[in-house]
């Protein structure tokens, strides 16, 4: 959980929140299928809820954010630049949405889809 | 890290062998049914006993956790093939690696079956590939002309410049016409189809 204090009060921004906008962003990447589902995430696919699992967000004393996200990219495309653009697009998407700090971004391709 | 395991395997080495020790033991008659009983009434009914045998079960529970996380922890650390960027790390499970290796193999027409494994050590990327083969095929232009692309791909999908191992093992060769017993076969055309009774009168 993520807390930001202005005049008014505190703003806490749930770690869930912050694995949604990674979900997302990594969606949009071209040649990235999605965060990882494994068995875990097709259980939760099937009960109707959402899989987070494969994505960890921890935040340090300095309230910078460290992510470890777990992905499938589709076959063909080279790896290291679909893992650079999905750091990209998470570290755009999280600062753009919560104006957060990040600080590392650990991509984990687990799978490789389609071909 | 590996003082620790040592001592682990040395500490289960020694507590099984006790274990079936007394097991043979038992079954020998070299232990005395009285002794037995008599071990256990008092384990069971002498207060100090009892916490001396309870907290040597909770030791054991806990170094056997402690073991098996060192043990699986270790596993999955090299279960990938990991590089860094400015923004982190990037780390490529070694099932996503087979899965490249089976997708890049598996639509060549020379392949009925494959199966890879993978493996990195210090050494670099070994691919281990157990092959079916379709007969007809020349294996030592075949088996050149997998490594080579299979290398290719795989440091160029990556982007890492290790050194890629590939070792192939053509587990079986299968000649056409075992390939068509195993085909499920369709009944001939030019046969007649047995016709069906009442067909056409469905419900209105």
């Amino acid at each position: 959980m993520e807390d930001t204090k202005n005049d008014l009060g505190t703003i806490r921004i749930h770690n869930h929140v912050i694995a949604a906008l990674t979900s997302i962003a990594v969606s949009e990447v071209d040649g990235v299928v999605g965060i990882y589902k494994g068995i875990r995430g097709s259980l939760f696919n099937f009960l109707g809820k959402q899989n987070t699992g494969a994505i960890k967000v921890e935040t340090d004393k300095n309230n910078e954010i460290k992510l470890d996200v777990a992905i499938t990219v589709k076959y063909g495309v080279h790896i290291p630049e679909a893992a650079r653009r999905v750091q990209e697009s998470i570290q755009n998407a999280i600062e753009k949405s919560t104006d957060l700090n990040i600080k590392e971004i650990n991509v984990n391709v687990h799978e490789i889809q389609g071909g | 890290m590996r003082f620790f395991s040592t001592i682990g395997v040395l500490f289960y080495t020694l507590v099984l062998s006790m274990l079936g020790g007394l097991i043979i033991g038992f079954t020998l008659h070299l232990l005395k049914l009285d002794q037995v009983i008599f071990l256990l009434t008092s384990s069971y009914t002498d207060i100090n006993l009892r916490i001396v045998v309870g907290l040597t079960g909770v030791l054991l529970i806990f170094i056997s956790t402690s073991f098996a996380q060192l043990i699986l922890g270790r596993f999955q650390k090299e279960r990938t093939i990991a590089f860094t960027n400015p923004s982190g790390q990037v780390s490529v499970s070694l099932s996503a690696v087979e899965d490249l290796v089976q997708r890049l193999t598996a639509h060549l027409p020379e392949v009925k079956e494959v199966r890879p494994d993978v493996i990195v050590n210090k050494k670099g990327i070994h691919v281990d590939l157990r092959i079916v083969l379709r007969s007809e095929v020349n294996i030592p232009d075949f088996t050149l002309r997998v490594q080579e692309m299979i290398k290719g791909r795989v440091q160029d999908i990556l982007g890492v410049e290790e050194d890629v191992n590939v070792r192939i093992h053509i587990s079986k060769i299968i000649s056409k016409k075992d390939e068509k017993k195993r085909e499920p076969t369709e009944p001939p055309s030019d046969l007649e189809q047995p016709s069906i009774p009442f067909k056409g009168y469905g419900r209105a």
